[in-house]
């Protein structure tokens, strides 16, 4: 492809560009108005209960102090990696030991904050990721605007020759073994999936098995270690942009920084993941700022924020 | 001439003379149905420039599609292309796609000899591509894709995604002149021989 000076030239060409390589979509129309007509039902079935029922649950609520409630009435306090908000609830957590992990939370809860350059305002994100409920996810703590998703999953891999959806249980039967990981991961990349060489598609893998994900310390260890070993990566020791301590990866594309992640060592948690252009600028930033496992979500995740037709897929 | 009594006429009230109203025509559903299948190919691949993936642009149409289907009274008023798609790009793709339960499918067989090596190369550019775009942010990505690759005014763009019309000017510019930075550099390299 030749790129001439002018935008309108160079956009025109590129047009042209992905009228040749970009791929035929099968789009499947037989399942949207099946789907669209589901989810009519649905809401007037949901509108018609909530309007029956708002009375006594409202009476439910009052007494039972584990309700729906606004986020201004859940902000979670207290330390990073704490325990479950119920427990909190009945007396004085006592000291836990993070090193097991979290295998039976509900939900995985995340704060961050997320930044794009040129855009002075920075946009306060709260994840409910659920264990087998439906998750959550808010913006800005606008309620009317939050949008939901299925139970929460993280990829999926080839393991022994079966591929296996990573949900929370399986977080905790991946190996903790760097070595062991590392041969799964690239048993599990594939041609159809991802961009690059099959390392980019490794160093992604590995990425989603860390953000904003309940998986035990020591497999977030493994999958550090994984990624740090990769030819397409550097790493080095620093600070995230809050100055907060930690090893600092950066992804490698084209001989320039595509991504960079910053990793609490003694923590043993993801902090900051960065964007960047290929000027060597950054685009855009998410500062993990707490995590921990919640008891509830603030308000019920619905199919119809989600814009999918059943949780099993969504 | 066929007279067809839709499922929302059967809905509709006996008007002062006790008659029914009978509209002629085709049905709500056909509508949107014929809507659908000519406005699929385009948004397919307006969600494939937005999210590099086959199977998550199929998804996302659908999605854009079915809330395009619940609010079709509005939509047919005005213009419903411009309706899906606006749908389609305020989708919350970078969240979903990290977060989304996959669905498992087997990767497309190859062909065979000179047409693999042929189907290889498509593939590589096409990957240049995608890489290409995920180098920008969610944002540059949105506008630059809707204003350049779709090739929407930058009023659409604006009024699609609900920015103003200064950040769709310096955002589509600069986004712009990244692609064709990204995208010359790899060229250069493939000159060279020295593609990844």
């Amino acid at each position: 492809m030749t790129h001439r000076t002018n935008d309108e030239d160079f956009a025109r060409e590129l047009r042209a560009h992905i009228d040749t390589v970009g791929p035929e979509i099968a789009v499947d129309l037989d399942a949207v108005v099946p789907r669209a007509r589901r989810r009519r039902v649905r809401r007037v079935v949901v509108t018609g209960l909530a309007s029956v029922g708002v009375v006594a649950l409202a009476a439910t609520w009052a007494v039972s102090a584990e309700p729906w409630v606004r986020p201004a009435q859940v902000q979670p306090a207290g330390p990073v990696m704490a325990t479950d908000d119920s427990e909190k609830a009945e007396e004085p957590a006592p000291h836990v030991s993070v090193a097991p992990g979290w295998p039976e939370g509900k939900y995985w809860y995340v704060e961050s904050n997320h930044q794009e350059r040129g855009d002075d305002t920075v946009a306060f994100e709260q994840s409910w990721s659920g264990h087998d409920d439906p998750g959550l996810h808010i913006q800005n703590q606008n309620v009317d605007d939050a949008w939901a998703k299925g139970p929460s999953a993280w990829g999926s891999l080839k393991i022994d020759g079966e591929w296996v959806l990573i949900g929370w249980d399986e977080l905790y039967e991946l190996p903790t073994s760097a070595p062991r990981l590392r041969e799964i991961l690239f048993d599990s990349v594939r041609p159809d999936r991802g961009a690059g060489t099959p390392e980019d598609k490794v160093f992604e893998m590995a990425a989603e098995l860390l953000r904003e994900s309940p998986a035990p310390p020591a497999l977030r260890d493994a999958v550090w270690q994984v990624m740090s070993e990769l030819s397409v990566t550097t790493l080095e020791v620093g600070s995230d942009s809050t100055g907060r301590p930690g090893e600092v990866l950066d992804h490698v594309v084209d001989g320039r920084t595509g991504e960079r992640y910053v990793y609490d060592v003694v923590e043993r948690r993801l902090l900051e993941q960065w964007y960047f252009d290929t000027e060597g600028e950054w685009v855009g930033r998410e500062t993990y700022v707490t995590e921990r496992t919640a008891g509830d979500t603030p308000i019920e995740p619905t199919l119809e924020m989600a814009g999918c037709a059943r949780w099993e897929n969504c | 001439m066929t007279v067809t009594m839709t499922a929302a006429d059967a809905a509709d009230p006996p008007d002062d003379a006790g008659f029914r109203v009978v509209r002629v025509g085709t049905s709500y559903e056909e509508e949107f149905t014929a809507f659908m299948r000519d406005a699929a190919p385009a948004l397919a691949r307006t969600a494939w420039l937005l999210c590099g993936d086959e199977h998550l642009a199929d998804e996302l149409v659908q999605q854009a599609l079915t809330r395009t289907f619940l609010s079709w009274r509005k939509a047919r008023e005005r213009d419903p292309l411009a309706y899906a798609r606006r749908t389609l790009a305020n989708l919350r793709i970078d969240h979903w796609r990290r977060r989304r339960r996959e669905v498992l499918t087997e990767p497309t067989a190859l062909p065979e000899g000179a047409e693999r090596r042929s189907a290889a190369e498509h593939h590589a550019e096409r990957d240049q591509l995608v890489r290409a775009l995920a180098t920008l942010s969610t944002r540059q990505r949105r506008i630059v894709v809707l204003r350049h690759l779709v090739g929407l005014t930058e009023r659409e763009v604006a009024r699609d995604l609900g920015v103003s019309l200064g950040t769709v000017k310096s955002t589509a510019s600069r986004g712009l002149a990244q692609l064709r930075s990204v995208l010359g550099a790899a060229d250069d390299g493939s000159d060279q021989g020295g593609a990844r």
